[in-house]
């Protein structure tokens, strides 16, 4: 591979796939490289996907900024790239007369932040909005912006609109170099090189060793972190209508609890625990994380059996850089660069964060023209489960294999598995990041098999040749066949 | 090629040994109108893929899985039965007291709505997840539950790995040795967390002698390893608190059954709090009218002859209802259970003064979190105690069945039902 390029995008988090489909408005030559098999799948994957409303963020703040302006822009981009976000609002809960103060100034930072329709409730009130919440709640702050996200999609609708507009997509390609040249810059990839005018580094944890390699580092990325989510079955996504948190923890980097519903109604859990992680990659659930998860979100809503109804857990790191706030620019010493690299919430301020990529590229020079033939639009896959009678019948007329279930927790059929496929999944983890086959109460134990048959049947690949997450992931390790039963 | 199917007397749902013996018992019964829906493209249910010892108590002969399988295939087809494979029923809508349910279903040929007066829910069980069994550790692949690997290696003919450790000692688990004996895969030992083994001990002693590996009890999993495919797993001993560190390519999670019940899961049938399936009474009834359940989605572990029979007494009970326009109301009395008991199925019972049913059925029943030396089972209501069992061994992650004729039923308090509790035991 040797190509040359006006923009390249380093890494396919959701800042890389919100500035790709930015860029794709303008005629541009732009290219994204994501070291994983897929989209999404740093940060962006570990995340609560609460869409914040904004008032814990200090006023002045790049992050604040960015967040007052992507909650502007997210309506219509919701409808544009038919993203899931559902604006349930936040409640945050005070117990005792310190946590009374916190959130009146939370109340007060995040009217000066511009923010609609703030109030505080009081204990009985809470009750009534939240029957399971902790009765001893004194008062509350209700900030009805605030929502959750189907964080997939949100990457997802990105990345599929910005290749339809052009941008080329080259995943499972890692970046090993970069050597500045005459004003370009020679991008080593583990598939060749490529010559670029322009540099975005939205590498994520990888973030300041990208900037490294150009020398263009002006910042530290610590990934010390660590995070651990608890996902419950459905059968507890009622409990609670609100995303209800807890005030900062500011010996946790102001973290805070959480017990929300998902997107998709499953009940998520979270607690702030200083617990170090053991590298860059490491993702590892800890029992004791777990354990202080499940122990201590009761604070927030008691007399739940959450231990017997846990579906899923994952890990994982926040990079956070030695300014404490987003970066978003040039860098002085290598122009053409530019550093994207943020902390928390990325998700939340995508939107605004692809714009003002764009805008500090135009202001290095990059020439921004209008596209004629910009689509702005993109579809979500149709979806048995979220389907009328009539519209399955619809379906099932155009494509027999609607007709077919394979993942029954989630009622996902054949033709939504092989349209993720079409759409770019190319692992296990893609078509359940896409479909939710898998996701739901008997994690892929009955469908696993099946979906890993479909894939290696549109991949046109052996059985044994299918990933889980790409390279070394094997769903099974050997080819050999052995006599099937009853057949 | 828009397909419909007109009302129903009884819709059975799920194609496995209880929903196929439901059928069979309903169709002496002359008269009614009966569909069985499949989702898969066969009938049969987890038999399909899994080992020998199949038909014992229900059929009184020996079959292999996919044998009785098709045993039962062969005989429910000759019934007046209408059979839709590669149906699946994907939502449950109760109707009002008196009237017919409706169930959305999804063919191959489009959707359609059935409406039945009659439904048993027969939708199995599968067992437990990873995150469920609280196993720590990085996230690769080749973690497979047994059902999984069945499915692997005796459907699809596919050898998952090379090396692998079973995790957990519930009789599915000699099952899983046997089945990655058969695919050729070599076992790097079987851990338990308990102090005791959920199986036959005798059994399991062998299969490691013959097999060659290691049983390691009162053990956690502490780490899994491997950040693409499984790598190994460090161990801890709950006795020394060392650690052990095992090479692994795959890892097989046995057991922790769970009701395969998403189906109830938006209507107002009342659930177990423990297994989120269906809470019956002694007839299989749900808590809504008309609406029956059994086999494993009652509760998750169980062997296919107990549910088989299960399917056929919960017919008898639809056909009892059939008869009577008017509903009998009985005084149900509810049961609780108190940790470290898991559940008790049924959730609802009549005080009987004896055995009620087929003697080979062990019901009602409960399930212990763990295995228990010298307990005592007590029954209490409101502040009495109404019985008391001591026993020498109870088996963790099984049926236990629980003797109550010898309840005192005068001293129950109806309203309050009847709360379930170990004493002592270790
Ligand atoms: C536990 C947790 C909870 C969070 N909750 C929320 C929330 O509720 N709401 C919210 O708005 N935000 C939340 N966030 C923050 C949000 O997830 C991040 O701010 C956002 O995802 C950052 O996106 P990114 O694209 O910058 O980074 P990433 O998603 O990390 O993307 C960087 C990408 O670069 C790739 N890459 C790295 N090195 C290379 C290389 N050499 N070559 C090619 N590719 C490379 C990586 O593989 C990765 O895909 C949370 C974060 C965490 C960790
Ligand atoms: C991995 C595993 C191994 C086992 N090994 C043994 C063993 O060796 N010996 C033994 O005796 N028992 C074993 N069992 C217990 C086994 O569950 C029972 O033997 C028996 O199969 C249970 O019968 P059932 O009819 O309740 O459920 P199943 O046999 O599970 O049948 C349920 C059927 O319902 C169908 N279904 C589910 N939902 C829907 C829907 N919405 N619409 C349409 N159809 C639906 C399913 O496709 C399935 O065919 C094992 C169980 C498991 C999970």
């Amino acid at each position: 591979m040797s190509r040359s390029t006006d923009v390249l995008i380093i890494g396919g988090g959701v800042a890389g796939v919100s500035i790709a489909r930015e860029l794709s408005k303008y005629e541009l030559d732009v290219v994204l490289i994501e070291k994983e098999a897929d989209v999404g799948w740093g940060q962006t994957k570990a995340s609560y996907a609460i869409c914040h409303p904004g008032a814990r963020w200090a006023h002045g703040t790049l992050a604040q900024r960015m967040m007052v302006e992507s909650h502007r822009i997210w309506d219509q981009l919701v409808e544009d790239l038919d993203i899931e976000l559902a604006r349930i609002g936040e409640l945050v809960l005070a117990f005792n007369e310190g946590e009374l103060q916190y959130v009146d100034t939370l109340k007060k930072q995040g009217e000066y932040n511009g923010i609609k329709g703030l109030e505080i409730l009081d204990g009985s009130e809470v009750r009534r909005l939240e029957p399971h919440v902790n009765p001893a709640v004194l008062a509350a702050l209700r900030m009805p912006t605030g929502g959750v996200f189907n964080p997939f999609e949100v990457v997802y609708a990105f990345f599929e609109n910005a290749r339809a507009n052009g941008v080329k997509m080259l995943l499972g390609t890692e970046v090993t170099g970069i050597i500045p040249q005459k004003g370009d810059f020679i991008v080593e990839t583990n598939g060749g090189e490529i010559r670029t005018k322009y540099v975005v580094n939205a590498a994520g944890l990888y973030a300041e060793k990208i900037a490294q390699m150009a020398g263009a580092d002006t910042f530290k990325i610590s990934h010390e972190t660590k995070s651990t989510c608890l996902i419950l079955d459905r059968c507890l996504g009622d409990l609670v209508q609100h995303v209800v948190t807890g005030v900062a923890d500011p010996k946790a980097f102001s973290r805070f609890k959480v017990v929300m519903p998902t997107f998709h109604r499953n009940l998520l859990l979270y607690t702030p625990i200083p617990e170090p992680s053991r590298g860059i990659e490491d993702r590892a659930i800890e029992k004791r994380a777990m354990d202080l998860t499940l122990q201590s979100t009761k604070s927030l809503v008691p007399d739940i059996d959450f231990e017997t109804h846990m579906i899923a857990s994952f890990s994982g790191l926040t990079a956070r850089n030695s300014r404490g706030d987003f970066i978003i620019e040039a860098s002085e010493k290598c122009p053409g660069f530019v550093n994207v690299a943020l902390p928390p919430p990325g998700i939340t301020c995508s939107p605004a964060i692809g714009k003002q990529a764009a805008e500090v590229l135009r202001k290095a020079g990059l020439p921004l023209v209008e596209k004629d033939d910009f689509n702005p639009f993109r579809r979500k896959m149709k979806r048995i489960r979220d389907s009328s009678m009539i519209e399955i019948r619809e379906l099932v007329h155009r494509d027999p294999r609607y007709g077919r279930t394979v993942c029954r927790c989630e009622k996902v059929s054949e033709a939504e598995i092989v349209e993720a496929i079409h759409r770019g999944a190319t692992t296990l983890d893609g078509i359940k990041f896409r479909t939710r086959a898998g996701m739901g109460r008997c994690q892929s134990n009955f469908c696993g098999p099946e979906v890993a048959a479909i894939l290696a049947g549109e991949l046109r690949r052996p059985y044994e040749k299918v990933t889980k997450k790409g390279l070394g992931s094997a769903y099974i390790l050997n080819k050999k066949v052995l006599r099937t039963y009853g057949h | 090629m828009d397909i419909s199917i007109e009302p129903l007397d009884v819709t059975v749902i799920g194609g496995g040994p209880a929903g196929i013996s439901a059928c069979l018992e309903l169709c002496t019964l002359t008269g009614l109108s009966i569909a069985l829906l499949e989702g898969e493209q066969e009938l049969g249910g987890m038999p399909r893929s899994c080992h020998i010892f199949f038909g014992l108590r229900d059929r009184k002969r020996f079959y292999t899985g996919p044998s009785y399988a098709r045993k039962l295939d062969r005989l429910v087809r000759k019934t007046g039965a209408r059979i839709y494979t590669g149906f699946r029923v994907l939502d449950l809508v109760t109707g009002s007291p008196g009237d017919a349910h409706e169930l959305h279903v999804l063919s191959p040929e489009g959707p359609l709505c059935i409406r039945s007066r009659f439904i048993l829910l027969a939708t199995g069980c599968f067992e437990s997840s990873r995150s469920e069994r609280f196993l720590p550790g990085t996230r690769p692949s080749g973690i497979f539950t047994t059902g999984t690997l069945q499915q692997l290696v005796n459907l699809r003919g596919l050898k998952p790995g090379d090396r692998a450790l079973i995790i957990g000692s519930e009789h599915v688990a000699l099952s899983s040795v046997l089945t990655l004996k058969r695919a050729g895969v070599s076992i790097a030992g079987l851990v338990e967390g308990d102090l005791r083994l959920n199986t036959y001990a005798s059994v399991a002693a062998s299969m490691s002698r013959f097999f060659g590996f290691p049983i390691l009890k009162n053990t956690a999993i502490h780490r899994i390893f491997g950040s693409s495919r499984v790598e190994g797993v460090e161990l801890l001993s709950g006795r020394s608190k060392e650690t052990l560190h095992l090479d692994c390519d795959t890892i097989v999670m046995t057991g922790r059954f769970r009701p395969d019940s998403s189906l109830i899961d938006n209507t107002p049938i009342e659930k177990d709090p423990y297994t989120l399936g269906p809470a019956v009474d002694t007839a299989f009834m749900t808590s809504v009218q008309n609406i029956f359940a059994a086999g494993n989605v009652l509760r998750g572990a169980d062997t296919h002859d107990l549910c088989a029979l299960e399917g056929r007494l919960a017919a008898r009970s639809i056909i009892r209802n059939s008869r009577t326009s008017k509903q009998k109301i009985f005084r149900y009395i509810p049961m609780r259970a108190e940790r470290p008991i898991r559940y008790v199925v049924p959730q609802r019972i009549m005080p009987m003064p004896k055995r009620f049913f087929s003697k080979f059925l062990p019901w009602p029943e409960i399930q212990l979190e763990k295995t228990l030396l010298r307990p005592t089972l007590e029954a209490w209501s409101r502040k009495e105690r109404i019985w008391q069992g001591a026993y020498r061994r109870l088996l963790g992650n099984t049926r236990i069945p629980l003797p109550i004729e010898k309840f005192l039923w005068d001293r129950v308090d109806p309203a309050l039902g009847v709360t379930l509790r170990v004493i002592q035991g270790v």
